[in-house]
């Protein structure tokens, strides 16, 4: 009986370590999704912790906890931003959110000094949302097109095409803007 | 001046590698992450949305179907009901013209009967022997 009611905690436990252990990943992946917004990243971030460790979206382990975790996470934040521009509201935190990064508390002004990172994100908002994706998962989070295109729920021959083509794209703006 | 393309996937990964470094440094606790409340409190997603939005799907179409079915049910009925009207007004309609009709019975009768007997006169009845002519 005792063995029975602690399988939930220790589920949960369980749930919460592996989440621990991934946690650095996952916001660089919601920061991702979330178009840089880290505001908006950590947000997204909460929801899926919440929606995981409720029950709500669950673990079947027909992919890696991994795989799992962030397609769990881009179907939050997806959700979030149609939600955004759905209520005229939040849209105008989500437009203000997203001119102004620093004054939402939350700023990246570190990056302005690295300058080869602030390129390449420059470059990087330049390409499409799928293109995104996919460089992020392939060179960011170092996963595999197979991966990536599990994460993204797209066939592995859509998921090369994107990949090939937002790299390609990304390189020649990384060297438009060298060349100016 | 062609550059290698391996090389260019290599600077595009240290670049990477660089930003996750940066991003690293700056990731909230997991424990502070986990423990804030999200700012739309949490939602009930999954079976339970998609089974209310599902539910109120079944009702509007309902009230559709049903509204459709009497709009048809009373027009069907309505067109009953002209017919009929229809019906009972042609049974009770009489042309303008009718009272003509016995005089013109009346006189095609009698000219119908006189021609009848002037016939008779003139044609030799049919009744009587034939002659054979020597």
């Amino acid at each position: 009986m005792t063995m029975e009611a602690n399988r939930p905690r220790a589920m949960s436990n369980a749930l919460s370590d592996s989440l621990a252990a991934w946690h650095s990943d996952a916001f660089g992946w919601a920061i991702t999704c979330c178009h840089r917004n880290r505001a908006l990243a950590e947000e997204v971030l909460q929801m899926t912790y919440v929606e995981i460790l409720e029950g709500r979206a669950r673990f079947d382990g027909r992919s890696s906890f991994k795989t799992w975790l962030f397609g769990v996470i881009r179907r939050i934040a997806a959700g979030e931003r149609r939600r955004a521009w759905l209520s005229t509201s939040r849209l105008a935190r989500f437009a203000r959110m997203s001119l102004a990064p620093d004054a939402a508390g939350n700023p990246e002004p570190a990056l302005a000094a690295h300058r080869e990172t602030s390129s390449l994100l420059r470059a990087f908002a330049r390409l499409s949302a799928r293109q995104q994706e996919i460089l992020h998962l392939v060179f960011y989070q170092e996963m595999t097109i197979e991966e990536a295109a599990a994460v993204l729920r797209m066939r592995l021959g859509t998921a090369r095409v994107h990949y090939e083509r937002g790299k390609r794209r990304l390189k020649a703006l990384l060297s438009e803007g060298a060349l100016r | 001046m062609n550059r290698d393309p391996r090389n260019d996937d290599r600077t595009l990964r240290e670049q990477f590698q660089a930003l996750r470094r940066e991003d690293a440094s700056r990731v909230p606790a997991y424990e502070a992450v986990r423990a804030a409340t999200p700012r739309h409190g949490s939602r009930p997603h999954g079976l339970k949305s998609i089974g209310g939005r599902l539910a109120w799907s079944a009702v509007g179409l309902l009230v559709l179907g049903s509204t459709v079915v009497l709009w048809t049910h009373r027009s069907t009925q309505r067109s009953v009901e002209k017919a009929i009207a229809q019906a009972r007004e042609l049974q009770a309609w009489s042309a303008p013209t009718d009272f003509l009709l016995p005089a013109d019975l009346a006189m095609s009768e009698m000219g119908a009967i006189s021609g009848a007997s002037a016939r008779e006169s003139e044609e030799p009845s049919t009744t009587q022997p034939y002659n054979r002519p020597d």
